[in-house]
């Protein structure tokens, strides 16, 4: 019997500029986004796209999170044209602007102001665009007439899970025109994890288990030519005993999709998530009375099968290890503590040992009160005196 | 029930004619007679202020304004005849040349006649004071398009570029503002409601190529019946946006035929603001986006039509920087 496989309608993410950055467990995924408006030429052919350096740094790591940042230099080359059309009048204007003439004259509601219909998914464009999977290392100068637009990124972001992999790997460029004279570069960056947990421990053993995920994701609108990468954020966990032979573990995830849309928009490299209820069994054999943890979740493996234009099929490999204590508890932040008194009392003067010490938080009022007492007993030095004397 | 043809040749018989064949030619009926083509139109204004309109043409024909042909007479010496609710009038079609906008010659003939149309409507004006008093509305709805115009483009920015009329329209739409604004100033500065609206005038309005002949360098217009009223430069400014872009927005060309026209109309400083301003508003950009909104038409005819539009108004913003100091200057 064949069962029927979850759809889940994915909700387009609007292309941000300059940069949109999408975590994930194990991957960081960052598109950088510019455009550049040639001023007083028309844009007549595109060049190639050449890749002149790429750099990364490590700036801070906390817990199991590391920051990055870095900058990416390209070239992209374009012809200008300089000779655009003197006359490009057509007699058939006459006939619009008797009409714009007509129109504007009307008090009435203009369908500008109207909300707008249905996502229109329109045939080809009239501007070239090109994407490069493997862009040049070195930027390649082209013949006379053809002009440079150099091009610099700064990025930056979290990496969860592990330190950065060897370098950020580009795994799309874009490059479009997106107008007369307007150029946009889009570029998909990847920064890796590498796999530093302890190995033996996320193997399927009698603790872990080895999950298997199913779904297929709608994009709504989109053509998909390819889909380039997915990445998974999972919370709310709840295990539960099912028949005492298995768990039972609820949780949301945020299924984030990257893909190369096909239409004729400006933005080539887009996002779209989806919301995600889940609820899995876990073949726990271990009979115990007492409740169970969730240790390590481990993305073993993703495969993405684009199936249409507007459909592709997700199919997951999770380990999750089940641990019999509670994982330990995070140290307090020390930027959460208040300095402590000399004497280590509060106010009824009960001893404050370190494990109760949270943020300090005033009473209400206090600080009103405290300015009153003040204020009662000596005068402000900042107060003047004034004498003004009549003669006669 | 008769068909279309059979109705049309019962009015043209109220008119004395008796039709051989009867065609429909872009809204107007073309009826063959024994005498000649003649054309039969339906009415299609205001009918409170048909009376003034038949008036105002009587006046021309009185006055010895050619440019117009004459009216044909009804059974009952009227000159419309009403069939059901409809009213019909009709007049000799007018031989000689079409016209043509890529014609220089024909572009000064046009504004000749139009000038001198013009100033018979000055004296008409004058003897018929406050006949109809009518509010004119184009300085607030160049500011309403205007708003419309920038409520659509950030609703458009707000979003991802769908499409290449997206693309244009907010690559040039700065630009394109920009020219609306210089509109409204423009307005401000001939300061309409006190210098313009006591200098209305019955406009020809339509300036489509199928209603002008050409004949020995005179041009005539069709009996155009729904004759607005507004200033003077409302008809200047539409004939010139219509056919100069034809020749690039040649600055020579565009001075010469203001001139022509100011030989039979001076315009005062005023005027050649508000000249300058209906020449510069961006009227098809906004007409173009409402179709877009609209989906009347199809994106790549759109995107087609606003790129030509961009590259005119390019040159056209050239012509009237210059037109301006030319204008100043005169003064």
């Amino acid at each position: 019997m064949k069962l029927k496989l979850k759809e889940v309608e994915l909700q387009l993410e609007q292309p941000t500029r300059p940069w949109q950055v999408i975590y994930g467990e194990g991957n960081t995924w960052i598109i950088l986004r510019c455009r550049y408006k040639i001023p007083e030429k028309e844009i007549s052919e595109l060049g190639q796209l050449s890749v002149e350096s790429i750099n990364c740094q490590l700036l801070t790591k906390k817990d199991n999170m590391f920051l990055y940042n870095g900058k990416i230099c390209l070239a992209a080359s374009y012809r200008g044209d300089n000779n655009p059309p003197q006359s490009v009048v057509r007699e058939g204007i006459v006939y619009d602007e008797q009409e714009a003439r007509k129109q504007l004259s009307d008090t009435k509601w203009c369908p500008l102001q109207s909300e707008d219909q249905e996502t229109k998914v329109s045939g080809g464009s009239i501007f070239p665009s090109q994407l490069y999977f493997e862009p040049s290392q070195s930027a390649s100068r082209e013949d006379s007439g053809f002009s440079i637009w150099q091009i610099e990124l700064p990025w930056q972001g979290w990496l969860l899970g592990g330190k950065l992999e060897g370098q950020p790997e580009i795994v799309v460029a874009h490059l479009g025109q997106i107008g007369l004279r307007t150029l946009l570069c889009e570029i998909l960056l990847r920064l890796p994890a590498e796999d530093s947990k302890d190995q033996e421990s996320m193997r399927p053993n009698n603790n872990s288990y080895l999950v298997s995920e199913e779904a297929a994701f709608i994009v709504p609108g989109q053509f998909l030519t390819e889909v380039v990468g997915s990445t998974v954020q999972r919370a709310f966990f709840q295990l539960k005993p099912e028949r005492k032979t298995a768990l039972e573990m609820e949780y949301w995830a945020r299924v984030y999709l990257i893909f190369l849309g096909s239409n004729t928009s400006g933005e080539k490299i887009l996002t779209a998530w989806g919301l995600i209820a889940n609820k899995i069994k876990i073949p726990y054999n271990q009979h115990n009375l007492m409740p169970v943890f969730i240790g390590n979740i481990k993305q073993e493996k993703i495969t993405l099968v684009r199936v249409s234009e507007q459909k592709v099929v997700v199919k997951a490999q999770t380990i999750i290890s089940i641990e019999e204590k509670a994982p330990q508890q995070k140290a307090i932040p020390a930027e959460c503590i208040a300095p402590l008194s000399e004497n280590n009392e509060d106010r009824h003067g009960l001893a404050v040992s370190s494990l109760d010490i949270l943020a300090y938080r005033p009473r209400p009022g206090q600080k009103w009160q405290n300015k009153k007492e003040k204020s009662g007993k000596a005068v402000s030095p900042q107060r003047k005196v004034m004498t003004i004397k009549f003669s006669p | 029930m008769k068909t279309g043809e059979e109705a049309i040749a019962d009015i043209a018989a109220a008119f004395y004619l008796t039709a051989k064949e009867i065609v429909n030619k872009s809204g107007a009926w073309q009826v063959t007679t024994a005498d000649g083509d003649v054309m039969l139109k339906e009415y299609q204004g205001d009918l409170t202020k048909l009376q003034d309109r038949l008036s105002w043409y009587y006046y021309l024909r009185e006055n010895g304004v050619w440019a117009v042909p004459e009216l044909l007479h009804t059974e009952k010496q009227g000159l419309i005849k009403k069939a059901g609710n409809s009213y019909y009038y009709a007049w000799h079609k007018s031989q000689g040349e079409p016209f043509s906008g890529h014609n220089e010659d024909h572009l000064v003939a046009v504004v000749s006649a139009m000038a001198k149309l013009h100033s018979r409507a000055v004296n008409y004006e004058e003897k018929k004071r406050a006949t109809e008093i009518i509010e004119w509305q184009w300085p607030i709805q160049v500011q309403a398009r205007l708003r419309d115009l920038l409520f659509f483009a950030h609703k458009m920015a707000d979003k991802r570029l769908a499409d290449d009329f997206q693309k244009v329209f907010l690559e040039n739409f700065d630009f394109i503002y920009d020219q609306g604004q210089e509109a409204v100033q423009k307005i401000i500065l001939a300061n309409c409601k006190e210098s313009c609206q006591d200098q209305f005038i019955h406009l020809v309005t339509s300036f489509l190529p199928e209603d002008i002949f050409v004949k020995e360098n005179q041009a005539f217009f069709s009996p155009n019946i729904v004759w607005t009223r507004g200033p003077k430069v409302q008809d200047l400014a539409g004939f010139l946006r219509n056919y100069v872009g034809l020749h690039g927005w040649n600055l020579e060309l565009t001075y010469r035929l203001i001139q022509l026209y100011q030989e039979h109309n001076p315009l005062c400083m005023a005027e050649k603001f508000l000249l300058l301003s209906l020449m510069r508003f961006p009227a098809r950009f906004w007409l173009y986006s409402c179709q877009y909104q609209k989906q009347d038409k199809s994106v790549s005819e759109l995107t087609s039509k606003l790129i030509d539009l961009i590259y005119e108004i390019r040159l056209r913003d050239h012509c009237l920087d210059k037109l301006d100091s030319l204008l100043s200057e005169d003064e």
